[in-house]
């Protein structure tokens, strides 16, 4: 984790590695299982199938809202309250916690259709964070 | 009475609140003589020993000056309340034991516990990879299911507010809970926002305290201090897939599964029930409850505790005494404990007349279920 009064930072070189570096490259990347299954955070082994047959790989970042809150109370120094974060599904399944920078708080709303942005926060470090559809490049 | 039934003989619990002279293994002591006290018997009648939140096993049992044949000790999560209980009550019916000790000691408050931040360890292997999007906290897990219910049933604040407030009502008729001072609607919507849609009166309180049971065969049972209170059935179901995220279903399958299992094993309905404890960390875990253990239609929950059936002298009296809302957050254990002195009718003004069997539900990613009888059969 980060110094006190900054963002949190996440472990880039933990099992998520390929994760962190394909968004460097404005890229989602996921694993996905022999037997088809797509998952993250990573494992050793498919919790469908328990091969450990994988490959990370590139994956279309579009997605829906299923959910999200707005946190008043502050746990993290770096971060500015009232922030939302959202619960997001992608198309291939695999599900993301992460902020929906561009909009306001009053407008976010379940089923809202999104898409990935990447928010660079260091040299390191670039985080997914998600757009309404609409306004996709 | 089935051969092999079990019973609670001793429960014991210690004052709730800031209690900085106390540490766990203080608190856990204190609440172990007192269910050994009001069982009649002995730190020498106890062979097996069930630990839960407090640090270490061995010891508590050096400081309870024990040597039993049996010994575990379980994460402080509360939905180990009902894994213990349902484990000492397999250890009894196995014959492998023959009096099992739960002790529960939480120190949390004076040792600053928070739920949320960089040393949140909540969920599925903690929130660390979130931590960047500000993602923290069990609250928050339960803010992004009480959205979705929002949206997908109608679900309000004023909902959410009537537990709260109801809660409220039976801790001010229980001289033991925390939070004693009624709260009104204006009350609960006017309190500060923690991470919407929830409030602060929808969280429960971080406190110091210790609870303790004493769990033994029914045929043992019948020599004791106090009438017994039976175990009649209880049941367990695990909901770990994808738990990273929450459940689309608010968990309703597995309720449904442990609530049906531990009924037909009583050989009891809904509708035996004099009185429900539901873990209620948050207001809205209650509704999933609700719903999913089938006291109203899915979907239904917000309406159905709007019409007050939760209340004392109502038909569903709930969480009688304050529960985690206003009680003190005592991670299920003292809920399990205030089913057993309803049954006694030990509850003095908050008594649940003629109360015969007594529901435990809680929703969590492992779903549990215990029915409490003051018969055996």
């Amino acid at each position: 984790m980060s110094e006190t009064g900054s963002r949190p930072l996440p472990n880039i070189q933990g099992p998520e590695r390929p994760f962190w570096e394909a968004l460097r490259n404005h890229e989602v990347h996921v694993q996905r299982c022999a037997c088809g299954h797509y998952r993250f955070p990573a494992s050793r082994n498919c919790p469908v199938c328990h091969s450990a047959d994988f490959t990370w790989i590139s994956v279309e970042p579009h997605g829906e809202v299923e959910s999200y809150c707005v946190f008043h109370k502050r746990y993290f120094a770096g971060l500015d309250v009232p922030y939302a974060v959202a619960q997001v599904r992608l198309a291939c399944g695999v599900r993301f916690f992460a902020n929906l920078p561009q909009v306001p708080i009053s407008d976010i709303r379940i089923g809202m259709k999104v898409t990935a942005m990447f928010e660079r926060v260091s040299d390191d470090v670039t985080l997914l964070q998600f757009r309404p559809m609409e306004n996709a490049q | 009475m089935s051969q092999n039934a079990t019973a609670v003989v001793g429960v014991g619990t210690t004052a709730y609140g800031r209690l900085p002279e106390h540490d766990a293994y203080s608190l856990g002591m204190w609440a172990l003589s007192n269910a050994l006290d009001d069982s009649g018997l002995g730190f020498a009648d106890i062979d097996a020993v069930i630990i839960n939140r407090i640090p270490d096993y061995q010891r508590f049992c050096e400081v309870a000056g024990i040597d039993p044949q049996f010994v575990t000790i379980t994460p402080g999560h509360g939905r180990f309340a009902a894994i213990c209980i349902d484990m000492a009550c397999a250890l009894v019916r196995s014959g492998r034991c023959n009096t099992v000790a739960l002790v529960y000691g939480n120190n949390g408050r004076s040792a600053g516990d928070a739920y949320g931040g960089a040393d949140d360890s909540y969920g599925s292997g903690g929130n660390g990879l979130w931590f960047p999007y500000g993602m923290t906290s069990p609250g928050a897990f339960h803010a992004l299911m009480a959205r979705r219910h929002m949206q997908m049933f109608g679900t309000t604040p004023e909902h959410l507010a009537e537990i709260s407030i109801t809660f409220r009502r039976h801790a001010g008729l229980n001289p033991n809970a925390v939070m004693r001072s009624p709260i009104d609607l204006d009350g609960y919507l006017g309190a500060r926002m923690i991470c919407e849609p929830l409030r602060l009166l929808d969280y429960c309180l971080i406190n110091d305290g210790g609870v303790a049971l004493i769990i033994t065969s029914a045929e043992r049972a019948r020599d004791r201090a106090k009438r017994p209170i039976y175990v009649r059935g209880a049941a367990l179901q695990t909901v770990f897939a994808e738990s990273t995220f929450p459940p689309d279903d608010f968990w309703y399958g597995a309720l449904r599964s442990v609530s049906q299992r531990s009924m037909a094993q009583a050989g009891l309905t809904r509708d035996d029930m004099s009185a429900l404890m539901i873990y209620d960390n948050f207001t809205p875990t209650v509704l999933f409850s609700l719903e999913g253990a089938g006291y109203c239609p899915v979907g239904e929950s917000g309406r159905f505790v709007a019409e007050g059936h939760l209340g004392l002298g109502r038909r569903y009296p709930a969480n009688t005494s304050g529960g985690h809302l206003s009680e003190s957050y005592m991670q299920g254990w003292a809920l399990n404990v205030e089913a057993v002195r309803q049954l006694r009718g030990e509850c003095d003004v908050r008594q649940v007349q003629d109360a015969a069997n007594v529901h435990y539900i809680a929703a969590s990613p492992v779903c549990s279920s215990i029915v409490y009888s003051r018969d055996p059969s």
